[in-house]
């Protein structure tokens, strides 16, 4: 039986009053207009989350928060010996490396009983359900924060330490320029730019394996490729070089319907305020790459004092990228991304704030609706 | 656990408010001069944390030193208000008396220069006042925060 969403408010302030506590009431479908599309954490694909509990964790002396120490597989070789000779030795041990935990919460939401009647939308489940999206985004932000400073500290690296610039006037076709291309690498189009600019260009298939290649080379191998859809819809451009015959004609009516791109799993986002357009990162299994645990999972609170409702969520998690070459970065646009910001332009290919995510599309404060009329 | 900071009134009431911090490296516990909790702090034009200039508005910070979330997310938690009464030992203790005027300015604790409460110089912003000089608080100056 559907209920009116206007009943659902009314039930929803009268049972949020009752000493009974406050329970979540059942989802019926509303008539309002969506804004945006939500997507679950691209994060939670990449590395998994595991449950963990305290008793996993580690404390401090010095404050109240905790840490989970992780073992990091330690270095040994092999050698060849004479019949006579002995091997070198190693007193084994095996680097370790901590896991912080922290919070992620909504925005504390509070509306008064009275003016939840004006609305014909289940408003608060639906904001309920938008805020367990809007946590996770929230958690692809800190972990697109953390990849991009891994890279970026290989990068740093492998250039001796000195701030690279790898934009397309250094890397100019046929101009490779000094600066190593370790852990970024410009796309064939971004190398061949006249200027150095945010627009992310068309990937090409040897972009990718080049992408590839970086980890490949270095005893990794590339199992994930993390892309925006905008990125992931030049793959629909690519010719009958690219991808043979039947694929070409299949992808012209059906879209790319496989789960492998160039033998690579891949994931795609819409979320392109945090996952900027141009930045294709590639990745190794989870075991290679780092760790992500839950403490505890998204908590749903909500109170009444007098007339005033007030609900929150709330999940307590913890992340580290533990093994930072196990991550490469193709960008496809021309501009330098790194710390230099010789373009002044990495603002423009790296997440936005947290307070400007999830950017309203629709104008309706503004009175723009089509037609418009006012309530006379 | 050396605490730099305590409430003596309740938590419950305040405003807690995260900010990121204008330079991470200062959540480091090992920065030769970290951000310790009871320094006050404000808002750059950035809308980041830095310790904040003498006598201008100011938060406290409610954060102990090397905290594994805020190392994690480089964001530190100040108190925005309303009013509390809290112990400290970032002050300079020179000239202050019950009931006096209190602004914050740079004071030597731990060896190092850091944001925390002295006496109120002449057209500074009043963050505060004094309800316990330190010779008659374990050397600790107790205050009322009435900026917010």
């Amino acid at each position: 039986m559907s209920v009116p969403a206007q009943v659902l408010n009314d039930l929803f302030s009268q049972k949020v009053g009752t000493p009974d506590g406050q329970e979540k009431i059942a989802e019926y479908a509303g008539s309002y207009i969506r804004d945006r599309l939500r997507e679950v954490s691209y994060f939670r694909k990449i590395i998994p989350p595991q449950q963990i509990t305290r008793a996993d964790c580690q404390r401090s002396v010095n404050h109240d928060t905790l840490v989970k120490i992780v073992d990091v597989e330690p270095q040994s070789r092999a050698m060849s010996l004479t019949f006579r000779g002995q091997p070198t030795a190693r007193f084994i041990r095996a680097p370790r490396a901590e896991v912080p935990f922290h919070t992620i919460s909504s925005e504390k939401f509070e509306k008064t009983e009275q003016e939840l009647l004006a609305y014909e939308m289940p408003i608060t489940k639906v904001i309920e359900d938008n805020s367990v999206k809007d946590i996770q985004e929230i958690e692809d932000r800190e972990f697109t924060v953390s990849i991009e400073a891994c890279v970026q500290a290989l990068q740093l690296e492998a250039n001796g330490a000195t701030t690279s610039s790898p934009n397309a006037s250094i890397l100019h076709v046929g101009t490779i320029g000094t600066t190593v291309e370790f852990s970024v690498r410009k796309g064939a189009l971004a190398r061949a730019a006249a200027t150095n600019t945010a627009t992310a260009l068309p990937v090409q298939r040897p972009d990718f394996v080049n992408l590839f290649k970086m980890l490949d080379g270095n005893r990794l191998r590339a199992e994930m490729v993390l892309l925006t859809e905008t990125d992931w819809d030049d793959i629909l451009q690519w010719t009958v070089e690219d991808v043979g015959n039947r694929i070409q004609s299949e992808t012209t009516t059906d879209g790319y319907k496989y789960n492998l791109l160039l033998g690579r799993a891949y994931c795609r986002t819409i979320k392109t305020d945090i996952l900027r357009p141009g930045n294709i990162y590639c990745f190794t299994k989870p075991d290679f790459f780092g760790r992500f645990y839950i403490l505890n999972n998204t908590k749903f609170y909500i109170d009444k004092i007098a007339n005033l409702i007030t609900w929150q969520a709330w999940e307590d998690i913890g992340s580290a990228l533990i093994n930072v070459a196990a991550v490469r970065k193709l960008e496809t646009y021309s501009c330098d991304s790194s710390l230099g910001n010789a373009d002044s332009l990495v603002a423009s290919v790296t997440p936005k704030a947290e307070e400007d995510l999830g950017a309203v599309n629709n104008r309706v404060d503004s009175g723009i609706t089509f037609p418009s009329v006012e309530i006379f | 656990m050396q605490t730099n900071f305590e409430l003596v009134t309740e938590l419950q009431g305040l405003l807690r408010r995260d900010f990121s911090v204008a330079d991470r490296t200062l959540v480091d516990p090992t920065n030769a001069n970290p951000i310790l909790d009871g320094e006050f702090l404000f808002v750059d034009n950035t809308y980041k944390l830095v310790r904040a200039t003498a006598g201008t508005a100011a938060w406290v910070c409610f954060m102990e030193r090397g905290r594994f979330d805020v190392q994690s997310i480089g964001k530190l938690t100040v108190l925005m208000g309303p009013t509390y009464e809290a112990d400290t030992k970032i002050m300079n203790p020179a000239s202050i008396t019950t009931g006096c005027q209190l602004s914050v300015g740079n004071v030597t604790y731990g060896g190092q220069t850091r944001s925390g409460l002295v006496l109120q110089a002449s057209t500074a912003l009043v963050i505060g006042y004094c309800t316990r000089i330190p010779t008659n608080n374990g050397g600790k100056l107790r205050f009322v925060q009435t900026l917010f």
